[in-house]
Formats: C-alpha cells, sequence, structure tokens
C-alpha cells in the first residue's frame, strides 16, 4: 500500500499516460480504501475539465476583463499592416 | 462571411484586437510581449489572408494563429533559460502531505455542479487568477498540457525539461489548482 502523496502523483501520471496494470491495481484499491484521495481525484479530473471547457469557450470567456489594448498598439499594429500591406 | 471583415485588416484589429490581447495577457502576463505577440498574429494573418478560406469565423482563425504564437514564443524563451526549473522545483515547499505522504490539508467535499459553474464568469475569473499564482514554468506546463491540449511529450520537448521534472511539475500544478480553487470558490 503506497502514501496518499504517492497516490496523488499516480493520478496525476495516469491524465498523462497509461499506467502499468500493477500502477492501476494499486491506484483502484487506493481510491477504494481513502475517501480523501478518492475525492481529490474527482476534484482533479473537475480542474481538467475546467480547462478543456476553458479551452472550447477561448472566444466566449473574458479573459482579463479589466485590460485592453492601448491606443497606441492599436495604431503601431494598424501602421504595421499598412506598411505590410504596401511592400 | 463578411466579405469586409475578411478583406480589411484593420477592421481586425478594432474588432478582435482587445479579445486577442486580454487572451495573449493571460496567457503570457506580460504587456509588452502579449501586445507584440498580437501584432504578430495580425501580419500573419495578413500573409496568409488569401488562403483562408472562411470555413471559421475571422475571431477564431486569429486565435487560431495566436495559440501558435504563443506557444512558439514559450518555447523561445524556454531555449534561452531552461535552468528555471529546477529553482521552481526546489522552491515549492509541499504543504499538502507529512513526511509519511500523509494529508495534512484535507481536500473537502466539492457539491458544486460543473455545468452549472462554467455558465458563470466568475468561476472563470478565479481559474484565470488561480493560475496566475502558479510560479511562471508551472503555469506554463500546464496550460500548455491543459488549454493547448498538447502530449505531456510535446510539453517536454517545448519547455525542455526531462520525463520526470515534467511530471513533477504537472503534478505540482494540479494539487495547487485544486487547492486554489477550493480555497477562493468552493
Amino acid at each position: 500500500m503506497f502514501s496518499c502523496k504517492q497516490a496523488t502523483e499516480l493520478m496525476s501520471v495516469s491524465l498523462d499516460s497509461r499506467l502499468s496494470l500493477y500502477q492501476r491495481f494499486a491506484f483502484r484499491f487506493h481510491l477504494l480504501m481513502c475517501k480523501l484521495c478518492s475525492r481529490c481525484w474527482e476534484q482533479m479530473l473537475f480542474v481538467r475539465d475546467a480547462m478543456h471547457t476553458c479551452s472550447e469557450r477561448v472566444e466566449e470567456i473574458d479573459f482579463m476583463p479589466d485590460h485592453s489594448l492601448s491606443p497606441e498598439a492599436c495604431e503601431r499594429i494598424k501602421n504595421s499592416l499598412r506598411e505590410h500591406t504596401n511592400t | 462571411m463578411d466579405y469586409h471583415q475578411i478583406s480589411d485588416p484593420e477592421v481586425w484589429v478594432d474588432e478582435h484586437g482587445d479579445a486577442l490581447f486580454r487572451y495573449a495577457l493571460f496567457r503570457i502576463q506580460n504587456g509588452q510581449v502579449a501586445e507584440d505577440l498580437v501584432q504578430e498574429t495580425f501580419l500573419a494573418a495578413l500573409r496568409g489572408k488569401d488562403s483562408f478560406a472562411g470555413r471559421s469565423s475571422v475571431k477564431t482563425w486569429l486565435f487560431g494563429i495566436l495559440k501558435h504564437k504563443i506557444i512558439d514564443h514559450i518555447r523561445k524563451i524556454s531555449r534561452e533559460r531552461p535552468e528555471e526549473d529546477i529553482e521552481t522545483l526546489a522552491n515549492l515547499a509541499d504543504k499538502t502531505f507529512n513526511e509519511q505522504g500523509v494529508w495534512k490539508s484535507q481536500p473537502a467535499k466539492w457539491t458544486t455542479d460543473p455545468g452549472l459553474l462554467f455558465q458563470q464568469q466568475e468561476f472563470w475569473e478565479i481559474l484565470q487568477y488561480c493560475l496566475s499564482e502558479l510560479p511562471p514554468r508551472l503555469n506554463q506546463v500546464f496550460t500548455l498540457r491543459e488549454l493547448d491540449e498538447l502530449s505531456a511529450e510535446e510539453v517536454r520537448k517545448i519547455l525542455q525539461v526531462s520525463p520526470t521534472n515534467g511530471g513533477v511539475m504537472l503534478h505540482r500544478a494540479r494539487m495547487r489548482l485544486r487547492e486554489c480553487l477550493e480555497i477562493n470558490w468552493l
């Protein structure tokens, strides 16, 4: 039986690659026995789903709503577009 | 598709400049670099205008270009200073577990419905806050993996980190984000 810390490490590994048969068995057994790790696993999946949803809705979500492109930056970008259009 | 929208690049700046800038700022957390990336995006769009077939909206097309620019930028700065990894990992004290690997700060029960939560702008603001609280390299490793949805191997190549360090960084990022959301939202 490995520790809760090791269990959370395996949770993370399992989100990036396939666990070995032994790892899968030990991981599932630990989750069955440990309410806190089971909770952490669900929450880690929630965080991943939130990030994927964020990625899907990247054009709808207001990122950094208090910031905007300054008028000077807008003008600079437009000037550079004009220069490249004319060349 | 509005032909005027495609044909006049200056209209792109007025209509999509702010959204692109905010996203670049969220990812890079540096206003000057974010502006430069937006400018590069518009210039690349101008060059590729004739091949844009209008299968997606102009905004989707521009966001697609910007995402590639952001990844290229992260790749470039990682080549310039790859040594940060060791520092990042060494500075992260583990407050979650005791020396035996047992929970020190126990995860609380979450009772929220993700479907409802994801409809709320406030949730996305807190997620952005929690991502911004991660050390820069952890933020990069995690957003490349989960937002750009690159494979762990691709992320390691971009950031020039070893498989071991990459795995540790992803684990730390996931644990920190989980904890930050718990403290600030749930």
